[in-house]
């Protein structure tokens, strides 16, 4: 079986987005490219100063005199950089996650007609194929977006976003396995059995938690 | 040090009734809150860890409050840092109100006008004439609450948008403040 070694490797491969979540691996990559940006508040208060926020020297009320600077730190252009970059690739991730929604749920639909005929079959695997490739654009906007260091911990509707996506990210990739296998089995006259009998369960599990994902971020932004 | 008259302080710290001789003010908390409208839904982030000083002499008041643009929290990180980045918080990353009174308060004064400038996302936009209410008053503190009424358009700032609807431009934000008089008048310099 040749087959085995390359599944492998293809799983290690996808599966690996996951790994970076939960070992936080990427925050330590960006932390050590932007190690000068360290001293962002995250400790108490620390303040850069705005060009021109503080007035002519004398003045009582600037913002050295209020004590606000700790070590006069310039603005900061690398971190503005790299909120942009962050903004830019997770609004492609939203851009591709609407657009993987609509073959998703068009898969949904036509999931009964897999059964029935081989064109049917056809054009669900077709639109199942598709939803999985625009969902891996989606997954991979989102975790190649950079974390920004000393932001915090996630709150609101992200975490709950976040805590999501472990559960349609596996769901996802095991539908699309599964959905071979039932067709692999279905077009050599056999029943679904095995994995490809487990893949509308699977595939409804992970339509079901995709758009409660997409669901809490339309109500967040 | 500057040396003032008793006197004078006397005459001009009447905004909490006053007859002690000095004229400095520090913030001693306050709340800064922006409030975000959306056909959506409405968001508001606030920050307490502003730091602020008034000052008052016979020319009238004058004070500056100022914060880290990322000590605003919405509640959720997410939307904390598309608003830093949003607003150009990491070349400018504090938010520095200067508020301006040609006329001192009088003890009696439920509210006051002053000229605040607002220095954010590196423009400044000033706003001739903001009502300020005194909220409280003791012997040696006020708390004054106004609302700036800002927009994105004088700052430049381009709004985000949900779901290709723009936020709304008019971001008031709500200044709490609550200050109490300095002991050591003018010029004694905090601690760096
Ligand atoms: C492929 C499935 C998805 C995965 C793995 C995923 C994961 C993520 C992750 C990890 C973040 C970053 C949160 C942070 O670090 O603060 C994020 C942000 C976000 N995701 Fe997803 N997400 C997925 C699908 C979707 C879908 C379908 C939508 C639909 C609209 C969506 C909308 C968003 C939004 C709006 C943000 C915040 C982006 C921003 O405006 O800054 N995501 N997502
Ligand atoms: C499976 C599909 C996709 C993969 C694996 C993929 C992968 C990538 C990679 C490796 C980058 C560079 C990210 C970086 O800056 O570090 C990137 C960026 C980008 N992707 Fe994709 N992409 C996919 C689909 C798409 C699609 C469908 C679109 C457009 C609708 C798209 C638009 C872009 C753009 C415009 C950038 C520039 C990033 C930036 O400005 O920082 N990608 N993508
Ligand atoms: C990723 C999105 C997908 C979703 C949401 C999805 C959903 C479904 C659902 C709900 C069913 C069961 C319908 C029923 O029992 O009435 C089904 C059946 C089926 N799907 Fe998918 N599917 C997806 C992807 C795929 C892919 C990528 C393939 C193959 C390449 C595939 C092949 C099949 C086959 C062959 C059946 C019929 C199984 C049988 O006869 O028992 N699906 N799908």
């Amino acid at each position: 079986m040749k087959k085995i070694p390359a599944v492998a490797a293809l799983s290690a491969l996808l599966l690996q987005p996951l790994a970076g979540w939960s070992f936080e691996a990427r925050r330590a990559i960006d932390l050590e490219t932007y190690s000068r940006i360290s001293n962002w508040p995250g400790s108490g208060l620390l303040l850069a100063q705005a060009p021109s926020a503080s007035a002519a020297a004398g003045d009582q009320l600037s913002l050295d005199e209020l004590g606000l600077v700790g070590k006069p730190a310039a603005a900061d252009p690398a971190l503005q950089a790299l909120l942009e970059r962050r903004t830019r690739m997770l609004q492609r991730h939203q851009r591709l996650g609407l657009a993987a929604a609509v073959p998703l749920l068009a898969a949904l639909l036509t999931g009964n007609s897999a059964k029935s005929s081989p064109s049917g079959r056809g054009l669900h695997a077709g639109l199942g194929s598709a939803a999985t490739v625009l969902y891996l654009a989606t997954a991979y906007h989102s975790i190649r977006a950079p974390n920004i260091p000393g932001a915090g911990p996630k709150k609101g509707a992200t975490r709950i976003h976040r805590a999501l996506a472990f559960v349609h990210y596996p769901a996802m990739l095991l539908t699309t396995a599964a959905g071979f296998s039932a067709k692999r089995q279905v077009e050599r006259g056999r029943d679904a059995h095995s994995l490809g009998k487990q893949h509308p369960t699977i595939a409804t599990t992970a339509a079901v938690s995709f758009l409660l994902a997409m669901g809490v971020m339309v109500i967040n932004f | 040090m500057r040396p003032i008259p008793a006197a004078v302080l006397a005459a001009f710290c009447s905004l909490a009734g006053l007859s002690a001789a000095a004229s400095d003010w520090i913030l001693e908390r306050s709340e800064l809150t922006y409030t975000v409208t959306h056909p959506l839904h409405t968001v508001r982030g606030s920050s307490r860890q502003a730091r602020g000083k008034g000052i008052c002499d016979a020319a009238g008041c004058r004070f500056l409050v100022a914060a880290p643009v990322k000590s605003f929290d919405s509640g959720d990180s997410n939307r904390d840092l598309h608003m830093l980045e949003a607003t150009r918080g990491g070349k400018f990353p504090v938010v520095s109100v200067r508020g301006t009174l040609k006329r001192l308060p009088e003890r009696a004064d439920k509210a006051f006008e002053a000229e605040v400038s607002v220095e954010f996302a590196g423009r400044t936009a000033v706003y001739p004439r903001v009502r300020f209410e005194i909220v409280e008053t003791s012997s040696a503190t006020a708390r004054v609450h106004g609302v700036l009424p800002c927009g994105l358009k004088e700052y430049e700032i381009k709004p985000p948008s949900l779901l290709w609807i723009p936020i709304r431009d008019h971001i008031p934000v709500s200044v709490d403040t609550f200050w109490r008089l300095q002991e050591t008048p003018t010029a004694a310099k905090p601690p760096n």
